[in-house]
Parts: structure tokens; C-alpha cells; sequence
């Protein structure tokens, strides 16, 4: 896809013509009509999204109650899906479009895997930002749990 | 030194998809700390991070500590086994308790000399930031379903009976999070 689209989004920054021209190989573009969804919780997940125009929400839904959750709204330059490209597991959360059309730059597991083993700076950075995403999510949800049970501990 | 911990870290399965002549960059910055007696802490809730560590040889508890006296095992971690890598990735204080549970060896990945690694553009440093990075990823979609399962339970106004069972539960996943 046209990586000018990209330009100002801060991970695609600063790349030499090598690596620019090997991004835009793998990086392909989707179009998604408001409303209309992205991708859905528990689908298996191949790849991650950037968002170049318009807004995702992002919703979760309770396994048991079936009750479904705005968690985020996310904005140009954001990244959607991302732990699909570290372990291919099943989509955590479901995503679509807002009330305007969204324009996406879709980047596949095993292109990432390609790039980052053939030392592509971008894709550097994209697992330095996803790593560094991830720990302070997990920080974050262990700490939740452990007061949960330390609270029935003490209980 | 350096021969015998390539060897070590060859055969663990963590390592399969690594190339030899990775793995000899991951070996650069790898030191060997002084043996550990039995019943001495590797490392404590709130010590500033070093490092991530393998068990070479015996075995160490990890532990959370509740308060002055309690603390709770929550995994038991043999030969080839790695504790404290989340420090790689991000330099945060260390969040529970080591401890050797009989006389034991670790192997320690430096953590400076992994980010000089990184910053130097090593393909190999990425590969085992992607690898503790899947380790995350697990750990956080099982922490998230216990929560998920947890808030539930709460909403739907749980028996004791109920409480007590999400209590082993929790446990339960705390111990299988901090296993791998």
C-alpha cells in the first residue's frame, strides 16, 4: 500500500528506502464502511491493524452474561489487534468501525515474523511498543487479581 | 564458560527456533552468579531488576508476599525454567519473591547488556523479545479471563460456598500463571 498515508504515524517514522519499500510490500489496505465490523471476539487472529483515517471501537464480551462493553475508541495512528501478531490466539476483543468510513493499513503475522527476523527497524519497533504494551497490561491485571484474592485471603 | 552456557541454553526448548550463531549472541550477555544456598532469595518483592534468570540446576519457589510473615507459593521452577525476564522488556521493580528451594544455579541475562544488544539492532535480542513477549500474551489472556469470570461471579450475588471455590480458583490460575 501507499506509505505516504502513513507517514505521520510515529512507528513508520525515520525508515530508509530499503525498509520503507519492504513495509509497503506487506502492508495491505482495507476499507471498512461505518458500522461495520473489523473483526469479532474469539475469531482466530492473523493480523494487526493501524489505523489511518476514522474511528474503531473497540467492544468485550462477557462469556458468561453475553453482555457486550465499549472498552476504547481508537483514533488515527492506532494500533488495533496487535497480540495477534505475537501468538495467533483467538481475538480478544471485537472491533468496527465508528460512524464514519475507516481506512486501515492490515499488516499479517508471518510478514511481521519475516520482517523482524530479517532485521527490519520498524518492525524493531513495532515489538519493542507491544512488548512494552503487553507488560504493563499484564502489571496492571495481576495486580487486579492479586488484591482480589488477598481481599478473600483476609476475608 | 561461554561453550558450556551455549550448550545449556541449546538444549531448552525455548530456544528451538533460534540459529546457533544467535544463540552465541544471546550467551555474550549471560553471567553466572554465585551459587545460591538452600533457602536464599535470588531476588525480593521491590529489588530494582538485573537481569532474567534460568535455572541451571535445583530448584527455586517464587513466591508472592502477602504481608510481614505470609507469603503464598504460587510455582516451583526446575532446571531450564526462566523467572524474572518481564525486565527486559520494561524496567520496572521486581513484583514478587525468589527463593531457593535447595541449593541451586541460575544463569542470569543481563538485562544492560541485552538492551546494548537491542540497541545495537541484533536480530537475536528481537527473537527473545518476541519469545518472553508470548509468555506475556498468555499470561495476560489467562489473568483477564479470571478477572472477566470474577466480576461475574460478584454481579450475579455469589453464595459463600461459591466465594470460597472462586478463592482456590484464583489461586489455582495465579499458580499456572507464574508456572511457565
Amino acid at each position: 500500500m501507499d506509505l505516504t498515508k502513513l507517514a505521520n504515524i510515529p512507528l513508520f517514522e525515520d525508515l530508509n528506502e530499503q525498509q520503507s519499500q519492504v513495509l509497503a510490500g506487506v502492508m495491505r489496505e482495507k476499507v471498512v464502511q461505518p458500522g461495520i465490523s473489523v473483526f469479532s471476539q474469539g475469531q482466530r487472529a492473523f493480523s494487526c491493524f493501524f489505523i489511518v483515517e476514522g474511528t474503531v471501537h473497540v467492544h468485550v464480551q462477557s462469556e458468561e452474561t453475553k453482555e457486550s462493553k465499549l472498552v476504547a475508541s481508537l483514533g488515527k495512528g492506532e494500533m488495533v489487534g496487535e497480540l495477534a501478531l505475537v501468538d495467533g490466539g483467538l481475538r480478544s476483543a471485537s472491533c468496527k468501525a465508528g460512524s464514519d468510513q475507516v481506512v486501515l493499513a492490515e499488516l499479517q503475522r508471518d510478514d511481521f515474523e519475516h520482517i523482524l527476523n530479517a532485521g527490519n527497524s520498524f518492525a524493531f519497533r513495532l515489538m519493542d511498543n507491544i512488548a512494552i504494551g503487553l507488560v504493563s497490561r499484564l502489571r496492571e491485571t495481576s495486580k487486579k487479581l492479586m488484591q482480589i484474592v488477598n481481599a478473600d485471603h483476609d476475608a | 564458560m561461554q561453550n558450556e552456557n551455549f550448550k545449556f541454553i541449546r538444549s531448552l526448548p525455548r530456544f528451538k527456533r533460534f540459529l546457533d550463531e544467535e544463540l552465541q549472541v544471546i550467551v555474550t550477555c549471560m553471567t553466572q552468579p554465585r551459587p545460591l544456598a538452600s533457602g536464599e532469595n535470588l531476588f525480593d518483592k521491590g529489588d530494582t531488576s538485573n537481569g532474567a534468570y534460568l535455572v541451571k540446576d535445583g530448584i527455586l519457589n517464587v513466591v508472592i508476599p502477602l504481608d510481614e510473615t505470609r507469603s503464598k507459593r504460587v510455582a516451583r521452577l526446575g532446571p531450564g525454567l526462566m523467572v524474572g525476564e518481564l525486565c527486559l522488556i520494561k524496567s520496572d521493580a521486581r513484583s514478587l519473591r525468589v527463593i531457593a528451594a535447595e541449593p541451586s544455579e541460575v544463569l542470569c541475562i543481563n538485562k544492560d547488556k541485552f538492551m546494548a544488544l537491542k540497541n545495537n539492532g541484533e536480530v537475536a535480542a528481537y527473537k527473545l523479545l518476541h519469545n518472553i513477549t508470548l509468555t506475556v500474551c498468555d499470561r495476560l489472556r489467562s489473568t483477564n479471563l479470571q478477572i472477566q469470570d470474577y466480576g461475574t461471579q460478584k454481579a450475579q450475588g455469589t453464595t459463600e460456598d461459591k466465594i470460597e471455590l472462586k478463592k482456590q480458583n484464583a489461586w489455582g490460575q495465579l499458580v499456572k500463571l507464574f508456572s511457565r
